[in-house]
């Protein structure tokens, strides 16, 4: 579990703004100055407000505020990050696993890895038919009804 | 009474049938706790897409009206609200639930929110084309301000922080200036020649909304809830003790259409100041919290009878009422729809038939609530892992389906990622998604101010001169200022 202090608010937000201001101002030539009049005025009025917030962080009666009913929450990354990795592993190999394919070993991975259950044959079994059964739906609604061809790989030519 | 011309249209078969399909899903994703009917209908919005526009809209409404009055059973039974505007239901319906009233409690629901929903259409009904009618005189610097004032309201209002919520405005509006300039015909921000036309809408509603749901499902742990068995309650009985509570179904109603009117405020506000509003007015305002059925007759009447007002704004000023009704602009844009004061001559067909079909939604979802609460149970337990393998699985195909681009579904997961991140920050999704909705809108019509101005006293007078301009200046203003204020006021009290 990671808690993010109040200041990391700050840093957030400052690591966005300056980067978005960054991209506006140094991007495009002289001549398309005019096309990066809108994204530079936005870009700039988010580092306003940054230092607004900066200000507000620094007045006690905020911060005694944030002590009481944070609004910066614990980020729990050791239980998250099997799903991160499941994600990431998808972006990179959907495409050639084939849709179908891979988002029935998503899917069964998050059933089963966050099931609250202890692991037993049983539960094992009940994730696969839950999972096949919503694939065959999503086969049937998408593939079938509204004709969306999606890359197929070995399954779902 | 142009409404009444298009109702022939609400009741052909296919209509029909996905009306009643959107309603009684709409009523079971609802009860479902931690799936918003913010997030259940940027879902669909990818199904839409393979839909005529009045067929997607008929679907979207009506799963709109449906998950908020569906939210109340979880609220009545578990104890947790299925959406933010079922939270004030929880006060009086889980206390009902836990006297073995629960049936009763769910009755009461339902027809307090059928009558909140059609008052709160009728008010859409006569009060879009009066305004649509106004709205018809704006020009670019006009529109220009409606944009910056509908991410101004939904960013002061549906955040805890004003800064934080203007920051996720400028954010959203940032993002949507990737890709070709309307205008100018400039390429920007192209990492990658996918980006050419820009962020995709569907790609960044539902990376926004379904994503970080998913993870904040895995996140926490199942709560061991109680499970109350259904009493037998007559159902002749709750409508008569229903139409006899005139007080708590006024005072719901009224409170549900006044912040529906006013953009950005949504549902959770409307049920909140219905239930203070019926408490403070009661002859015995002890009995509330302790299962008094007033509470959630105010309170299902507000959430419903505001649905049908937050639409008047978006649909005469591209101004979203509430953040599903921002969602929803996203599901007329795919249509080619733009929302605004032609709405009603360019496109009276499919705005009449939308409107029509949210007032049928009305009497389908009394029909199929009363009887399918009980189903509902079972969508409640559907455990967390499940539903977020559900969600993730439905995100993925639905922004496939749209464009066929897989690098909508990398978008649309590296958004909803990034999204999970900053939430924790206290960063919201609402005004991001109306920012990428209403950037091109506010970018396009500033442009062609500056334009126009260019050959005239310059660009910041042309924007700030007339009264129209002004009145729209003064209500971003309050806007941020009301937004301040209430933080103030919430800090003032915490201490």
């Amino acid at each position: 579990m990671i808690n993010f202090g109040n200041k990391s608010v700050i840093f957030v937000s400052l690591l966005i703004a300056g980067l978005l201001f960054y991209l506006s101002f140094y991007s495009g030539t002289s001549k398309e100055i005019q096309a990066y009049l809108f994204p530079r005025t936005v870009s700039t009025i988010m580092l306003i407000v940054t230092v607004f917030l900066f200000y507000q962080n620094l007045e006690n009666k905020f911060l005694e505020r944030e002590r009481k009913t944070p609004s910066v929450f614990p980020l729990n990354l050791f239980k998250l990050y099997p799903a991160g990795i499941g994600i990431l592993l998808f972006m990179i190999f959907a495409e050639d696993l084939g849709f179908y394919f891979s988002t029935t070993i998503l899917f069964m991975f998050i059933a089963l890895f966050y099931s609250e259950d202890k692991l037993k044959l049983s539960n094992l079994v009940k994730s696969i038919c839950v999972c096949s059964l919503f694939m065959g739906l999503i086969y049937v609604l998408f593939t079938i009804l509204l004709k969306v061809q999606v890359p197929g790989f070995i399954l779902f030519q | 009474m142009e409404f009444l011309n298009y109702f022939g249209e609400v009741f052909t078969f296919t209509n029909m049938l996905i009306l009643v399909l959107g309603t009684v899903g709409g009523l079971l994703l609802g009860a479902a706790p931690g799936l918003s009917p913010t997030m259940a209908v940027a879902l669909l919005i990818p199904f839409t897409f393979h839909m005529t526009a009045e067929q997607g809209l008929i679907m979207l409404g009506s799963v709109y009206t449906a998950t908020v009055a569906g939210g109340a059973i979880s609220a009545i039974l578990l104890k947790i609200p299925g959406a933010p505007a079922n939270i004030a239901t929880v006060m009086d319906g889980y206390p009902l639930a836990q006297q073995n009233r629960s049936k009763e409690a769910l009755h009461y629901c339902f027809i307090s929110s059928f009558i909140g929903g059609v008052i709160g259409i009728l008010v859409l009904i006569f009060f879009t084309p009066l305004l649509a009618n106004f709205a018809l005189e704006f020009g670019p610097s006009h529109m220009f301000w409606i944009a910056i004032l509908g991410v101004t309201v939904i960013a002061t209002l549906d955040s805890g922080s004003t800064l934080k919520g203007l920051f996720s405005g400028c954010l959203g509006l940032w993002l949507a200036t990737i890709g070709y300039d309307d205008v100018l015909g400039v390429e920007r921000f192209v990492v990658d020649p996918v980006f050419s036309g820009g962020i995709n809408i569907i790609a960044a509603l539902v990376g926004l909304f379904a994503i970080p749901q998913v993870f904040s499902l895995l996140e926490k742990k199942t709560e061991k809830l109680d499970q109350f068995q259904m009493e037998y309650k007559s159902l002749l009985s709750s409508l008569r003790y229903n139409f006899s509570r005139i007080k708590a179904l006024s005072i719901g109603s009224v409170v549900g259409i006044v912040v529906g009117l006013i953009p950005g405020a949504g549902g959770q506000i409307a049920g909140l100041v219905s239930y203070d509003q019926i408490k403070k007015l009661s002859n015995d305002p002890s009995k509330f919290g302790k299962g008094e059925p007033d509470g959630v007759i105010a309170a299902e009447s507000a959430n419903n009878a505001m649905v049908g007002p937050s639409l008047v704004p978006l649909l005469t000023l591209s101004v979203p009422g509430s953040p599903t009704a921002a969602v929803l602009l996203g599901g007329l844009l795919i249509h080619g729809i733009f929302p605004g004061p032609d709405l009603f001559i360019t496109h009276a067909k499919v705005a009449w038939t939308f409107i029509d079909s949210l007032l049928v939604a009305q009497f389908i979802m009394l029909i199929f609530g009363l009887y399918i609460s009980g189903l509902a149970r079972h969508v409640i337990k559907t455990p967390k892992n499940y539903m977020a393998g559900i969600i993730t699985v439905l995100a993925i195909f639905g922004t496939y389906s749209v464009q066929n681009s897989f690098a909508d579904v990398i978008v649309m997961l590296s958004l909803g990622t990034f999204m999970y991140f900053i939430s924790k920050f206290g960063f919201t999704a609402a005004p991001i998604v109306l920012g990428i909705i209403l950037g091109p809108i506010a970018e396009t019509n500033f442009t062609q101010a500056k334009i126009i101005a260019d050959t005239q006293d310059g660009i910041i007078n042309y924007l700030i001169t007339g009264g129209l301009n002004l009145t729209m200046i003064g209500i971003c203003i309050l806007s941020i200022a009301y937004g301040t204020y209430s933080e103030f006021k919430t800090v003032k009290q915490k201490i």
